[in-house]
């Protein structure tokens, strides 16, 4: 897995940067925001599936090892512990409720298999920035509110909404005034200058549209 | 911060195969997949036929009647508890790189700047940058490679590229001299929700 060689590409500049650091401050040196800075998009730690998933699994584990111990000190198996046994042999395969189950089991375990290798953190987009040793994330809603206030600076405009994608911003803008098509040209200059303005370190490209709301 | 996230996606992997594998294979023995596709399951593979059941009782006895069964049992619920009760706790705690040493290659003896402090310092220092409006900092990660996070809001006519410039260069080699190492920064940038305001 691509994730396991992050740890050991982090910590290999330590030696360089006890030498690096003194020009650093002095000499105001400014490594180049290229894309080695930023290109790599932030990955979600992914804390809050690994606890639900560890809870359930201690849950089930633990009551069944409490169960199993009250047993072997000589008391009666607990209500559910029974059922379950006798539902486990009852079932034959092609029970419609053990079918539901087996899909939903195999669909919640694809769902976690998607999680473990799926970066994470949509509403985060990474930004340039002026340092390797630096990175930075711009909240998604953040861009949107941006981008649409670049919107709305454009004559002609009345309303805009302004969605970002993975690979796509969807501008949609209502013009009450002017040609439609030379709104569209407008907006989107101001779009993309916008865009450029955010120094999103991979920018996703713009589709804008246009209605005319004549009143 | 990045071994805990390798750590969570191996096990979260782990157990998406095992809830997928048994999934798809109470499947296939239920709509009878392996004679209708012609498929030989290996020897020994479970669950092959509609008519088949989860856990037959005798498979449930088959060894119960031994006098390693319990224990063992008893042994691997054990493990497997206090397994995913120190995964579950894992996800609670954050790294704390403590006390960081301050000064330079000949270290200050006894001079030790604490992560809260310096934190401090970083997010007082970021709230007076131009276009930041509110910024908060603490330190992840361990003593030896600490790690700087610093959430900003900033003001609606900010741009994110001059701030982070700003934020490099003032208060981030500021902590970098201080703790006289190439301290890594992470910024998460945020604005406040605002109305949309036509200019005219």
């Amino acid at each position: 897995m691509e994730r396991e060689q992050d740890p050991l590409a982090e910590k290999e500049p330590t030696e360089t940067d006890e030498a690096t650091f003194r020009t650093v401050g002095l000499l105001d040196e400014r490594p180049p925001a290229g894309p080695h800075s930023a290109a790599r998009r932030p990955w979600s730690a992914r804390r809050i599936p690994a606890a639900l998933t560890a809870l359930i699994i201690a849950v089930a584990a633990g009551t069944l090892l409490f169960d199993v111990i009250r047993v072997r000190t000589g008391q009666a198996a607990a209500g559910w512990r029974i059922r379950l046994a006798d539902e486990l042999a009852a079932r034959p395969l092609d029970d419609p409720a053990l079918q539901i189950g087996a899909a939903v089991i195999a669909i919640i375990g694809l769902w976690l298999i998607i999680l473990a290798l799926s970066p994470g953190l949509r509403h985060q987009l990474p930004l340039e920035t002026p340092d390797a040793k630096m990175r930075a994330v711009l909240d998604r809603e953040a861009a949107e509110l941006k981008l649409r206030d670049a919107a709305m600076r454009v004559p002609g405009v009345s309303a805009a909404k302004v969605r970002f994608f993975q690979h796509r911003i969807k501008a949609r803008a209502d013009v009450r005034f002017r040609a439609p098509l030379d709104v569209k040209a407008d907006l989107s200059a101001a779009l993309q200058e916008a865009l450029d303005r955010l120094a999103l370190a991979r920018p996703p490209s713009l589709d804008v549209r246009v209605r005319p709301r004549h009143r | 911060m990045r071994r805990k996230s390798a750590v969570n996606r191996v096990l979260l992997a782990l157990a998406g195969i095992v809830l997928l594998g048994t999934g798809l294979m109470i499947l296939a023995g239920g709509f009878d997949l392996y004679r209708r596709w012609s498929l030989t399951p290996p020897d020994g593979w479970p669950l092959t036929a509609p008519h088949d059941v989860l856990l037959a009782d005798a498979d449930r006895t088959r060894w119960a009647d031994e006098g390693w069964w319990w224990p063992a049992v008893i042994a691997v619920l054990a493990i497997v508890t206090l397994l995913a009760v120190w995964w579950l706790l894992a996800q609670m705690r954050r790294t704390h790189p403590g006390g960081l040493s301050v000064g330079g290659a000949p270290a200050v003896d006894g001079v030790e700047l604490r992560e809260g402090a310096l934190g401090d310092a970083l997010a007082a220092d970021a709230r007076h940058l131009p276009g930041v409006h509110q910024a908060r900092a603490r330190m992840d990660g361990s003593s030896s490679h600490p790690e700087a996070h610093i959430a900003i809001t900033l003001t609606p006519d900010a741009e994110p590229g001059p701030v982070l410039q700003a934020l490099r260069d003032g208060p981030l080699v500021r902590a970098r001299q201080s703790t006289d190492r190439t301290l890594p920064a992470r910024a998460h940038l945020r604005l406040t929700p605002h109305k949309p305001h036509r200019a005219e």
